[in-house]
């Protein structure tokens, strides 16, 4: 009977709401398209408008739910000494997260700083008079070692990158128990 | 005068190759710093209790990192060092023969 009013009204606001939390239980990032595999195929030519709406207004309230359970952020009044701390805790993680972000700098510098002491002491060797039978391998062997810092180089600004979607989510979570 | 000269260009190089592979050592020292700031940096993130759905994240970074700073201490210490020893033998070898002589 649940279903052909369902079917009837193109009301999936359970379906989204459930599957919203579902999703975000399971850490699975934000998928609408799983409308198409609650939606009943007479829904396709009936109300579909609003079974669509339903669903996904309800999937991103589930969603948003899901990440308040888990990050216990609760909006009833009795709670907001909770949401408080919640607040200053993101606030003290993205501070950490910062601070991390800022050694990942320095880390940087400081690989960056061990090349150009190399390729100095190669070439005050040089121009010791180094006889070139000497010298030529150690430049050639100079640049492995120099396209193995880029890789290090680049691993450390993909470790930024990560760092900063981090600081976003982060930011985001702060957001959300600022608004309750 | 020619052996004196030749002998003297020896000796030289031979003190590069010693200033060169003490470099190396403290090069080696310096990455090995590195790559513990990164994982002290970790631990003070685990120890002030960062989000724990965040951390495995920082800690897979701190594996990579630590991988990588590996192989590069590695490299440097078949390729660059034992290149420098090498070259030290070679040279000893050259300045004993000609004193020898």
């Amino acid at each position: 009977m649940a279903d052909i009013f369902k079917i009837y009204s193109g009301d999936y606001s359970k379906e989204g709401y459930d599957q919203g939390i579902e999703d975000r239980k399971a850490n699975e990032p934000k998928n609408k398209f799983k409308f198409f595999k609650a939606v009943h195929p007479i829904n396709y030519i009936w109300a579909f408008n609003n079974a669509f709406d339903s669903f996904n207004k309800n999937y991103d309230k589930g969603y948003l739910d899901g990440q308040r359970v888990e990050h216990n952020i609760y909006s009833s009044s009795n709670q907001t000494k909770g949401a408080s701390v919640q607040k200053d805790n993101y606030e003290n993680h993205i501070r950490m997260l910062n601070n991390f972000q800022e050694k990942l700098l320095e880390l940087k510098r400081k690989i960056q700083e061990i090349r150009e002491q190399y390729k100095k002491q190669i070439d005050v060797m040089e121009s010791a008079g180094f006889v070139e039978n000497i010298i030529e391998p150690l430049r050639s062997k100079y640049q492995i070692f120099s396209s193995k810092i880029d890789d290090i180089d680049r691993q450390l600004a993909q470790h930024d990158q990560k760092i900063e979607m981090q600081t976003e989510a982060l930011n985001t979570l702060r957001a959300i128990a600022r608004s309750n | 005068m020619e052996n004196n000269d030749r002998l003297q260009s020896l000796a030289n190089q031979l003190g590069w190759c010693r200033t060169t592979k003490d470099y190396l050592i403290e090069l080696n020292g310096k990455l090995h710093s590195v790559a513990t700031n990164y994982q002290n940096t970790l631990d003070e993130l685990r120890n002030r209790g960062y989000m724990a759905d965040l951390l495995p994240q920082i800690e897979e970074m701190n594996r990579e990192f630590q991988e990588m700073s590996s192989d590069l201490v590695g490299h440097i210490e078949r390729e660059h060092l034992a290149y420098i020893d090498k070259q030290s033998v070679g040279i000893r070898g050259a300045l004993e023969k000609i004193m020898g002589s």
